[in-house]
């Protein structure tokens, strides 16, 4: 069980997805926040995981982009407490970039 | 020292538009000389690092095909290239015969067994 983190706005989120497994997590951090809008686009870019995995967005980089009120029902906003949790349940973090 | 730490490095980058192609060797290289299990996957345009032929002389670059050619003489053995990065660019005949290419599904369980996970 990965915790994956993905932080840019680039292709690293998709090599990422090709690659994850149902008990893993994602967790979008900085710009990779964006992933979590809900928009045409990233609901076609999440279909192709399991409804199983978990994804997580960090709330403070949410409100710096001033994303907080639109976003997937999938993702689960996170706080850097909460982060740390997630380091420690899973057994290796991988960081995408 | 007993302990050993299996790593698992993607690169992901072309060899010379930045450092990250030559950090993520570098990484590669010296875990193998501290006799770390090492394995090394090309995705995405990382798999340009593995272009046979790279020829630096002129442009004074420092050689990333001459340092992915050094893994095997660190014994750096478990070498591959992503399937589906392959297949988009077009160079699979251009790549070296000893990297083997990997599957999705594969690379997902060599990524759930290492220790360490380091993408560059």
């Amino acid at each position: 069980m990965s915790l994956h983190t993905v932080n840019k706005k680039t292709d690293c989120l998709h090599r990422c997805l090709a690659l994850v497994t149902d008990k893993d997590a994602v967790l979008l951090l900085e710009d990779g926040v964006y992933a979590a809008v809900d928009c045409a686009e990233n609901i076609l870019l999440w279909e192709s995981v399991s409804s199983e995995l978990k994804i997580y967005a960090m709330k403070s980089d949410l409100a710096a982009r001033g994303l907080s009120d639109k976003l997937l029902p999938q993702v689960e906003i996170v706080n850097w407490p909460d982060f740390v949790e997630l380091t420690c349940h899973h057994d290796k973090v991988i960081s995408w970039g | 020292m007993s302990t050993s730490n299996s790593i698992l490095i993607i690169s992901c980058t072309s060899p010379y538009a930045n450092q990250q192609s030559r950090a993520a060797l570098d990484l590669a290289l010296t875990a193998a000389a501290f006799e770390q299990p090492v394995s090394v996957v090309f995705m995405d345009d990382g798999i340009l690092q593995l272009v046979e032929g790279q020829e630096t002389s002129e442009s004074k670059l420092k050689n990333v095909g001459k340092m992915v050619s050094a893994l095997s003489i660190y014994e750096v053995e478990d070498i591959y290239a992503h399937q589906d990065s392959v297949d988009r660019s077009g160079l699979g005949e251009k790549l070296p015969e000893h990297v083997e290419t990997i599957e999705n599904s594969a690379l997902a369980a060599l990524i759930d067994q290492a220790d360490q996970v380091m993408v560059f």
